[in-house]
């Protein structure tokens, strides 16, 4: 038998999601390999062939020194003949190579021949999950220093997976980072992921201004027309050329799909023409980056307050790049809360800085509107209720004949907003002993939530870190600044990404 | 020294990628890929290039000119095309020219045989992009610009002409009957491999573009909007169907003029 | 033609749209209308479920198009965001419904004219806290097929009634 291993791709991903679906009771998606596939400097992918027909394959997840076997699996009618053995030699190389000594994995209790199989290559029990693959679906972990592990079939002496050390330029590195993910065509140029060369925003506001809202028809047809002017801009500005640069950085996810393929296949080319890696950004990490580029100091554990147009979440980051979502909104995100009760009041586009200006003027406590989910007990929030009570104010008033005073309906309408967003923020700070705050996304430029939240986690000696202004909404420095972190991870993007409307931080 | 040039089209089902040598008025193409992988351009293109670029022992620092398929056809898969074609252009510094997507169908489709030709390509909404060339002698005419039609009116339009008329593009598969009940026997369906862009259409369309944006002589009548001026800056792909605000804008402007 | 069920808990609606996405094939459109808090996400997510979607699926009130895995390739738009026709464009709307996936339109009333001739539409009313009328609309022979099996498979489970006999448009 002739087996060969090589590098997992993209192309392979028909057979091996068709081959998990019949090995596995909780089978992986394809979107799940396509996601392990974009992280290849953490990760090793790779297939068992024979004769181009799919035998096998299996991954493996580095983390520091520690090596995770994510999945091995074996055609049923070519098990026990040294496939599994073959695909195990060349993952616990690839571990080797990105620095692991240790190797771990989990199996079903039940699955004694894949137990017998990982002792017989010199792993050991280490452990035990309780109900992890479901109730009573126990899982054993098991365990060896990565020398240990060996089927006696040689581990290939090198692979392609070879990482590019950049190691001599870290601190400076040079990074051009492209965000197109929903209306705004921005790049911007960073040297060692916190001093800004250029921040460009092609602003479609004029546009949105004349026919009202977000318009994504318009949004993708001018990331086509304007992206290569803009990233030209860019590297004028910052005074520097292709050649200067170290890496490329571009959102992926999330938000429009229509928009953001257009700054990816963009970015995709570019890498592709001048050789530079090509870095993938999550739009939302890109926002909580935002705050530590005017604070450098802010570290983790922190919590975020993500408020923007498309989103509104509470994030725990006990370490930069881990995120827990505690609770987002049900229905409306706060911004497009702010543009709903702006058109219906005929404000215009966008709508929060209109109501936050009327509402210095009025007074808050002037109409109580509900605080939907304020004493749900959870960080979930729901602001189409308000919306809804809003505009029902406004009707009933209108029809009534009465004056409405727009400065007290602005005011008291965003009072509602503030006080349920300010409220969870704080306890979700208390509750998890976090020590900073940061405030991320369009809606962090409104300065009665700026200044509810200062006050209410300086009364508990919480820091609150706010983004300046220019980095609230939709920019690319804060892509650059979240893409030189994961530049220096090693998170690539491949020349076969695609863009994820519903990317999750993660 | 020939140029390497670069062509790509993502603008149908099909993704198509060729890569020829030459200059003006000659383009040989080397090799061709095309994947008919429908939504996938985004994912396919560039690995298959960075595969069709080595099995050719060429690096993406060889490429000195590259031509994107500006459509009409999905508005998504044009703008992939468009996009990546802009990345490539930018990153290298080279020049980027745009063809008619209908027009590398014809171009292929001219080396086959002449007589007079109309492409359909699929619009969606059970509407479609007609387009008709005259083709001889290798040479694809275009006599009708890019636009968005129903293809009931197409076909009466076309029957009218009294010619015999052979067919092309996707848009066969959803409205071939439609065609079929208005033209009858005048009408000859082309052969499935040439119903959809191809590489070497695509370089053969792209030789004639190059010629015009030199200065060259124009064969026939124009009408299918420039290459653009090689600046991948400022080439944009075909819609033919503005949107509503788009027009709502030209009126304002017009009636501001 | 016109159908019209009951339920009488949200986990029946959600019942009703697991049986709904265990009877779609590829290429369906279905259309969800409902007012605000109707329950088109919960009769969507049920949807989802039948299809064997892995994941939580919420209204893409953002993103206004998701693709979701299952069975069928589900893509679910929410249109409540849009304000004219021609932004469908950006999403390659009829891309999409022409892709073979099985499409799920909320607030796809909102621009009658874009969509296809055959399709299923699905009207949710509220009639109490939980319980709910729902209107099953075909304009085809396609959306007639379905709804026929949808509302056969729907008929037995807790919680839901069919409403007998046809009603004339």
């Amino acid at each position: 038998m002739t087996v060969d291993v090589r590098e997992m791709d993209y192309a392979d991903l028909d057979g091996v999601v068709a081959l998990e679906e019949v090995t596995f009771s909780e089978a992986w998606s394809r979107r799940t390999f396509a996601d392990e596939l974009a992280r290849a400097r953490t990760r090793g992918w790779y297939v068992a062939e024979e004769d181009g027909a799919l035998l096998g394959y299996g991954g493996v997840m580095v983390i520091d020194d520690e090596a995770h076997i994510m999945n091995i699996a074996v055609r049923g009618d070519r098990r026990r003949e040294g496939v599994a053995s073959a695909l195990l030699d060349v993952l616990a190389g690839r571990a080797r190579e990105l620095g692991a000594d240790r190797l771990t994995l989990e199996v079903r209790a039940e699955n004694e021949a894949a137990i017998q199989f990982y002792r017989s290559v010199g792993m050991q029990l280490a452990g035990e999950r309780r109900s992890y693959y479901g109730p009573g679906a126990h899982a054993l972990i098991m365990g060896a220093a990565i020398d240990d592990v060996g089927t006696g079939g040689g581990v290939p002496a090198e692979s392609s997976h070879v990482a590019e050390a950049q190691e001599s330029r870290s601190g400076a590195e040079l990074i051009l980072a492209i965000e197109t993910s929903c209306d705004e065509t921005a790049a911007a140029v960073m040297r060692g992921g916190t001093e800004l060369l250029s921040n460009v925003v092609a602003s479609q506001v004029d546009f949105h201004a004349r026919f009202g809202g977000v318009v994504p028809e318009i949004a993708s047809r001018k990331h086509t027309e304007a992206i290569v002017g803009v990233v030209d801009e860019a590297l004028a500005r910052a005074n520097v050329t292709f050649a200067d640069l170290d890496a490329i950085a571009v959102t992926y996810g999330p938000g429009l799909i229509g928009a953001l393929v257009v700054g990816v296949a963009y970015a995709k080319g570019l890498s592709f023409s001048t050789g530079l890696p090509l870095v993938g950004d999550n739009h939302l990490e890109g926002h909580i980056f935002a705050a530590a580029l005017a604070e450098p100091d802010i570290a983790p554990p922190l919590v975020a307050l993500v408020v923007s147009g498309g989103h509104t979440s509470l994030v725990h980051v006990p370490e930069w790049g881990v995120y827990h979502t505690l609770g987002q909104t049900l229905d409306d995100a706060a911004g497009e809360a702010f543009d709903k009760v702006a058109k219906v009041l005929g404000l215009g586009y966008p709508g929060g800085p209109v109501i936050s200006k009327l509402a210095e003027e009025g007074d808050p406590t002037a109409i109580d509107f509900p605080r939907a989910m304020m004493h749900s007990g959870d960080y979930r929030f729901s602001l189409s209720g308000l919306k809804t009570a809003v505009i029902n104010h406004i009707r009933n008033e209108r029809e009534a004949g009465r004056e409405m005073s727009l400065p007290d309906l602005a005011a008291s309408f965003q009072a509602a907003v503030v006080d349920v967003q300010v409220a969870k923020t704080v306890r979700a700070a208390v509750e998890l002993g976090v020590g900073t705050v940061c405030l991320a996304g369009g809606v962090a430029a409104n300065p009665s939530l700026r200044e509810g939240l200062r006050t209410a986690l300086a009364e508990r000696g919480i820091r609150l870190s706010v983004p300046p202004f220019a980095f609230c909404t939709d920019n690319a420095a804060m892509i650059a600044a979240a893409g030189t972190w994961r530049f220096r991870r090693g998170d690539r993007l491949g020349p076969a990404a695609e863009a994820v409307a519903d990317l999750s931080l993660a | 020294m020939s140029a390497l040039v670069l062509g790509i089209d993502t603008a149908t089902e099909r993704t198509v990628i060729a890569l020829g040598e030459g200059d003006a008025g000659e383009v040989r193409a080397l090799a061709v890929e095309e994947i008919d992988a429908p939504r996938a351009a985004l994912g396919r293109l560039l690995p298959a290039l960075a595969e069709l670029l080595d099995r050719e022992g060429s690096t993406p620092a060889d490429i000195s000119e590259v031509v994107v398929g500006r459509g009409p056809g999905s508005f998504t898969g044009v703008r992939i095309g468009v996009a990546t074609a802009k990345g490539l252009a930018h990153g290298l510094g080279v020049a980027l020219y745009g063809v008619g997507t209908l027009d590398t169908i014809a171009w292929r489709l001219a080396r086959e045989g002449h007589g007079l030709l109309g492409v359909v390509g699929d619009a969606m909404r059970g509407e479609v992009y007609p387009a008709l060339f005259e083709l001889e002698e290798g040479v694809a005419t275009r006599l009708s610009a890019d636009r968005v039609a129903d293809p009931a009116d197409v076909a009466a339009e076309w029957a009218a002409l009294g010619r015999p008329l052979l067919l092309a593009g996707n848009a066969l598969d959803k409205h071939g009957p439609v065609f079929v009940e208005a033209l009858g026997e005048h009408m000859t369906c082309a052969s499935a491999e040439f119903r959809l862009p191809t590489g070497i259409g695509l370089l053969a369309a792209y030789a004639r573009v190059r010629s015009v944006a030199e200065g060259g002589p124009v064969a026939g009548e124009d009408a299918t909007g420039s290459p653009g001026t090689g600046d991948p800056g400022t080439l944009l792909p075909i819609y033919t169907r503005l949107s509503d605000a788009e027009e709502a804008e030209r009126a304002r402007q017009g009636s501001a003029q | 033609m016109r159908r019209e069920m009951t339920t009488s808990s949200a986990e029946a609606t959600r019942g009703v749209g697991r049986a709904l996405g265990e009877t779609v094939s590829a290429g369906a459109v279905v259309v969800l209308t409902g007012d605000l808090g109707a329950g088109k996400t919960v009769l969507a997510k049920g949807v989802a479920e039948g299809l064997g979607v892995a994941e939580e699926v919420t209204s893409p009130t953002f993103n206004i198009l998701l693709v979701h895995e299952g069975r069928v390739e589900l893509a679910h738009f929410d249109l409540y965001r849009l304000e004219r026709e021609a932004e469908l464009e950006d999403i390659d709307f009829w891309g999409v419904l022409e892709s073979g996936a099985a499409c799920l339109v909320e607030w796809g009333d909102r621009f009658p004219d874009a969509l296809p001739p055959d399709a299923l539409t699905v009207s949710i009313s509220i009639t109490g806290d939980e319980s709910r009328r729902i209107d099953v609309k075909a304009s085809g022979p396609r959306s007639e097929a379905l709804a026929q099996a949808w509302i056969e498979a729907s008929a037995g489970l807790p919680g839901v009634a069919v409403v007998p006999g046809e009603r004339s448009p």
